[in-house]
């Protein structure tokens, strides 16, 4: 007798020490005398919707469609995510090509460019800077406290409204207690030999708004010619200047940023304190005249120079702020249209190293097509196993529980 | 199965088998008569599934079996099995011609039974007292025949150190 047999004999006396309870398959009638035998669809139908259990094929079609969903998915954000980047790296481009020059130049400045390329544009000057240049005028931004400075930006002509939206229900702002900062890049494509022209334009523009040239350069050699211009505009005609200058005809709008940095308060902080320093100097000099000993006037010398030269220092700082907040910055660089690409030329080959040529390639692409295959392949496979993973333990787990 | 009366027939005459499978696998009673009772129910419910053939006694177990492992897992019959409650549900010898050693070895394999883990004691007791081959057995407690295999195997090494069983096999082969 071995251990199988001391088993089957031991759990069979065991068993036997275990009385059958007499009356136990009759109470399992009992529970089912209540409750007729329900047919299947009786018993669909009591258990209502909410208990429903899937079945097998239930569970495979739960499964394919959770494998359809998951493939979908990555699919569609991967899409997306690939078309992204070129989009977004051709927005800047795409959205001032939206307002094509030839467009533009409908508005109101096409008659000014207009009388600029003719050459009558001394004496136009005078009707701009009527409502044109009212309207195109900077708003005046909102007041600032001490130290604070309000800043905004826009991107191709895009401006933010928070400075620029009117001030409804505020106290008018005097215009002299604004100082804004405006700065500018424009870069244009212009077509084949038309670089020189259009600095040539981008110059009378800003002679046109009172302005002129600060900076200009240009590289005509090689395939590509290129130049940059830096335009000095008055502050209030700096949109204008940007519109005329994106609108020259024939270019086209690569990007166009612009921004503006309100300083008043900084420049109202340097003349107070320049205001401050002035009385200290005129007091020491005060002092200076009533000095009697050569000690006692090095001494204040002293003290002159040193308030001297810092009133000297923010005199300058105040002229550079003063400058920059009343003529902007435009720099606006000129780029011509890339030339087509020649078409190589073409090598007559003879049959065989054109063949042999062809099987290359074919060869080549073959193998990325291959190796680009597997990718999602083995996505998919993953993806199936996982679904087949989850249904069979979701059937599992059903079938389990309904026994 | 369509016809009811063979149903319940079939019921009827697994009930004993079923009852007394419980109670080893549950080691109580009362339990192994509550678990049955639910595992007849449902079969009754979900008749429609039950294979044709050979196919029902280890589709019997399975229910069966889930019924006990249900009671297992609850706390409720843990509760009910600690400490002296084990003894207490040791069922008396009612017959007293009863063979003695049936009687020890019966305790002896009834303890070493108890004490392996559910996972191994389920198969021993559908394989040496149920009488269910290994594919059945893999049918009731849904695992693969490898697996039924290996727990087998498993227990009876496990059982082969008891030593009780082992003495007892021992006087056996010296027999």
């Amino acid at each position: 007798m071995n251990l199988d047999d001391v088993l089957e004999r031991g759990l069979a006396a065991a068993a036997e020490d275990y009385d059958v309870p007499a009356g136990g398959i009759d109470r399992v009638r009992d529970q089912l005398a209540p409750s007729p035998a329900p047919s299947t669809d009786d018993g669909a139908r009591r258990r209502g919707p909410w208990h429903w259990r899937p079945s097998g094929h239930a569970w495979l079609g739960i499964a394919a469609a959770l494998i359809i969903v998951l493939i979908a998915v990555p699919i569609a954000i991967g899409g997306n995510g690939g078309g992204s980047g070129d989009e977004g790296g051709g927005s800047a481009v795409a959205t001032s090509a939206k307002a094509p020059s030839g467009e533009l130049a409908n508005g109101a400045h096409r008659n000014s460019l207009a009388q600029l390329d003719a050459g009558t544009k001394h004496a136009s000057v005078g009707q701009t800077d009527g409502p044109d240049a009212a309207a195109l005028a900077l708003p005046t931004p909102a007041p600032m406290r001490n130290g604070q400075v309000q800043s905004y930006s826009s991107v191709a002509g895009g401006t933010s409204g928070s400075v620029n939206a009117p001030q409804r229900g505020l106290d008018p702002i005097p215009v002299t207690t604004s100082r804004v900062e405006k700065t500018g890049e424009l870069d244009l494509q212009v077509p084949k030999g038309q670089v020189s022209a259009t600095l040539s334009k981008l110059s009378d523009i800003a002679t046109f708004v009172r302005g002129y040239v600060s900076d200009s350069s240009t590289q005509e050699s090689g395939s590509a010619p290129s130049g940059e211009v830096t335009l000095r505009v008055p502050v209030n005609r700096f949109e204008q200047a940007v519109h005329d200058a994106r609108t020259i005809t024939g270019t086209k709008v690569l990007s166009l940023q612009t921004s503006g940095v309100d300083v008043t308060s900084k420049y109202v902080d340097l003349q107070a304190r320049i205001k401050a320093l002035k009385a200290t100097r005129s007091t020491f000099l005060t002092i200076l005249s009533k000095a009697t000993t050569i000690g006692e006037i090095l001494s204040v010398q002293q003290r002159v120079d040193d308030v001297q030269t810092q009133i000297e220092q923010l005199q300058g700082q105040l002229r550079v702020l003063a400058s920059t907040t009343s003529m902007s910055t435009l720099t606006v660089t000129v780029d011509q249209k890339l030339a087509a690409i020649a078409p190589r030329k073409q090598h007559h080959d003879n049959g065989f190293v054109k063949a042999v040529k062809l099987s290359v390639s074919r060869f080549v692409r073959g193998n990325e097509a291959i190796v680009g295959i597997i990718g999602p392949i083995v996505l998919v496979l993953l993806i199936v196993v996982l679904g087949w993973l989850a249904a069979r333990f979701g059937y599992r787990a059903t079938r389990r529980h309904l026994v | 199965m369509d016809d009811l009366d063979e149903l319940d027939r079939w019921l009827a005459e697994s009930y004993p088998t079923a009852f007394r499978t419980a109670c080893l696998v549950l080691r109580s009673p009362v339990d192994a008569e509550d678990a049955v009772q639910e595992a007849f129910l449902r079969v009754w419910r979900f008749r429609d599934a039950i294979p044709p053939g050979e196919g029902r006694r280890p589709w019997l177990y399975r229910v069966v079996v889930n019924a006990c492992l249900s009671r297992v897992r609850s706390e409720r019959v843990w509760r009910q099995r600690t400490g002296d409650d084990v003894l207490t549900n040791v069922p008396a010898q009612n017959d007293p011609q009863h063979d003695v050693e049936d009687a020890v070895l019966s305790s002896c394999v009834a303890s070493a039974i108890d004490r392996l883990p559910e996972h191994l004691r389920v198969p021993v007791v559908l394989r040496y007292f149920t009488g269910l081959p290994e594919r059945e057995i893999a049918t009731a407690i849904q695992r693969r025949p490898g697996t039924v295999k290996s727990r087998l195997s498993e227990a009876r090494r496990l059982l082969a150190e008891d030593p009780a069983l082992a003495a007892w096999v021992e006087m056996e082969v010296a027999r």
